[in-house]
């Protein structure tokens, strides 16, 4: 409890009662020790001056003993007691331990003395002192003095003595109190600065401030570090505002370059948008032109003579559709680049179908197309050998029923190789037909396309007639 | 000791006698050595008799013991230190005072006027107790010296 109220205090308030509690346990125990051994000493010299009180009295009392003069011996115990305050009695015993005369004042204590005198010597008493002495006259021993006194002059001393250290005490506790008051300040005032600046510095959050070293001691040691420790926090405060300004500027720099870089985007992908506009305007514009042939081819076979000129009009119109068909694919779809052959495939089925002049419920066409995008310089060559493909079985494969299957298959295996399937059953080819040496234009041609490709040609004539060309997507 | 015995006058003044050698100091020369003893007279008529030898037997003062003299005329009479006169005529008084005057002798009596005429201490009785006088005159012209003790137990008598 008193731990709690005493941390309570302030830091010179601290100082003052530390201080002043030590200055008046130290004059405390200096005072008492001087008192008790006051008290030793003052025993002494009531002994010793009762001791030479007894030898005075007894030298003066040797007549009176001798001469049997009770009267004198009394007359001198009046006299030279008489100033002696704090003596009750005494007595002087003749050499026959008789009492020879007495000396009293009121308060004595009678029973003290004893009939017969002790031993020579001083005792202490509860309430007194007491001392017997022996009257020598020649060394004869011819009687004895006996002196009791009170022990109020000790008390006395002793209370004298307690009120003077009662007021050294207060005087000194004032004076420490006045003194400390003043000195503590050496002490807490470079305490109360630091935390004055420390308070300043959390307050205002400005570490250019700096404590003022007031001592060389401990504490002005404390004031250094404080301010070692408050220009590290500015340097290192320093060095975060260079890094956030670094920063700042990094992320500004970054951001202009986000928007250049935006703006180039943008700017590429309007002209790509051009590119492809430019590339479909091309691809319509070829288309247009090849449909423009392919109409002139038509007008040109109304002109044939033969049956043989008007196939081959007709062959050739079919050869340019199916360019022409590549190319409005192409600007028809998304992709520029690539076109999706199933949609190709179906277009240009039924419009072969429609060309040979096929009844559709006679024969029926199978296919099988994979999601296989390939590029426009692929395209044209596949669009051909599939055109002259379906087109020899169309032409050749069925002469008699008219009736028959076809099964296309257009399709990806192994990652990019790239099958393109055209299977019939019907009639199948000649024996004595060989692929690589053939003189009619259509196979010749998908040799050749083949070969563009870079691809290879299988020919199976089981059950009709199925065409086989791998090539590399 | 069943019974008090109480002492006789002369009893009483014989110890008294011896005793004032202890108060008393005589000048050195009145002894022949350290330790010559005192000599006691006594002249004229004799109260003590054999008294006087009893009380002083075995007794010491200063070193010093006791010799009594009882003397017949007065010629020898320098030898003593302490000379008690018994009852005698002023003139004879007189006589023995200017006899010794030139010595240091205690003179000691108890006869009236026995100071004032000149001896040195003089027993009285008073309120039935033996005290005396002393002629601190004489006692002067002696060179004895007296302690302040005993004077001051004593009646001083101013001399004639």
């Amino acid at each position: 409890m008193k731990k709690h109220i005493f941390n309570k205090l302030f830091i010179k308030q601290k100082l003052i009662v530390i201080t002043m509690i030590s200055t008046s346990i130290a004059l405390l125990i200096a005072c008492a020790a001087l008192i008790i051994l006051d008290q030793i000493n003052y025993k002494e010299v009531i002994r010793r001056k009762m001791d030479t009180l007894a030898e005075i009295i007894g030298n003066h009392s040797t007549a009176a003993l001798i001469f049997d003069n009770e009267d004198d011996a009394r007359e001198t115990l009046s006299i030279l007691l008489k100033a002696e305050k704090y003596i009750l009695f005494a007595a002087i015993y003749d050499k026959n331990d008789k009492v020879f005369a007495k000396y009293k004042i009121g308060g004595a204590d009678i029973q003290s003395l004893s009939p017969m005198p002790r031993e020579d010597g001083g005792y202490f008493q509860k309430n007194h002192f007491v001392i017997y002495r022996e009257i020598l006259l020649d060394n004869d021993k011819i009687g004895k003095v006996y002196i009791q006194t009170s022990l109020g002059e000790i008390r006395a001393r002793l209370r004298r003595n307690i009120i003077i250290v009662v007021i050294v005490l207060l005087v000194a506790i004032l004076a420490s109190y006045i003194m400390t008051s003043r000195l503590q300040r050496v002490v807490s005032e470079p305490i109360l600065h630091l935390a004055k600046t420390a308070k300043k510095v959390s307050l205002k959050r400005d570490y250019s401030i700096r404590a003022q070293k007031l001592s060389e001691d401990e504490l002005g040691l404390l004031t250094d570090q404080f301010n070692e420790m408050l220009t590290q926090i500015q340097d290192q405060n320093l060095a975060l505002q260079n890094a956030s300004h670094e920063l700042e500027d990094r992320a500004q720099q970054l951001q202009g370059e986000l928007v250049q870089r935006e703006q180039a985007e943008k700017k590429i992908k309007a002209s790509l948008e051009e590119k492809e506009i430019l590339l479909k305007e091309i691809h319509h514009r070829v288309k247009n032109n090849l449909q423009v042939i392919s109409s002139l081819l038509y007008l040109q076979s109304k002109k044939a003579k033969d049956n043989e000129s008007l196939e081959m009009f007709n062959e050739s119109q079919n050869r340019i559709k199916s360019m022409a068909l590549i190319h409005e694919k192409l600007y028809k779809s998304e992709d520029i680049v690539h076109i999706d052959f199933s949609d190709y495939i179906g277009s240009l089925t039924s419009y072969l179908i429609k060309s040979y002049h096929v009844n559709a419920w006679d024969i029926t066409i199978e296919k099988e197309i994979g999601k296989v995008q390939i590029s426009i310089d692929k395209a044209i060559p596949c669009g051909l050998i599939i055109n002259e493909l379906i087109s020899n079985s169309l032409k050749h494969a069925f002469p008699d029923s008219g009736k028959g299957e076809i099964k296309i298959k257009f399709d990806s295996f192994d990652h990019n190789r790239i099958i393109i399937q055209v299977k019939d059953n019907g009639i199948g080819l000649s024996k004595d037909i060989d692929i690589k040496n053939i003189d009619t234009l259509g196979l010749r041609l998908v040799n050749t396309l083949t070969e563009q490709l870079e691809g290879v040609i299988e020919i199976n004539r089981e059950g009709g007639t199925e065409y086989n060309i791998i090539f590399n997507a | 000791m069943g019974f008090t015995v109480y002492p006789t006058e002369y009893q009483i003044k014989a110890k008294y006698l011896y005793n004032f050698a202890r108060f008393v100091d005589w000048p050195e020369k009145s002894f022949q050595n350290p330790d010559s003893p005192y000599v006691i007279g006594i002249i004229g008529s004799d109260p003590y008799g054999i008294d006087l030898e009893k009380t002083v037997e075995g007794k010491q003062v200063k070193n010093r013991k006791f010799k009594i003299r009882r003397y017949q005329n007065l010629d020898s009479l320098s030898t003593c230190h302490i000379l008690f006169i018994g009852t005698e005529s002023r003139a004879r008084l007189l006589q023995i005072f200017e006899k010794i005057k030139n010595f240091s002798i205690l003179t000691v009596g108890d006869e009236k006027n026995f100071a004032k005429d000149g001896g040195m201490i003089n027993f009285v009785i008073k309120k039935k107790r033996i005290r005396f006088e002393i002629n601190m005159a004489t006692v002067k012209r002696s060179h004895l010296k007296m302690s302040t003790n005993l004077l001051k137990m004593a009646e001083i008598i101013e001399p004639n």
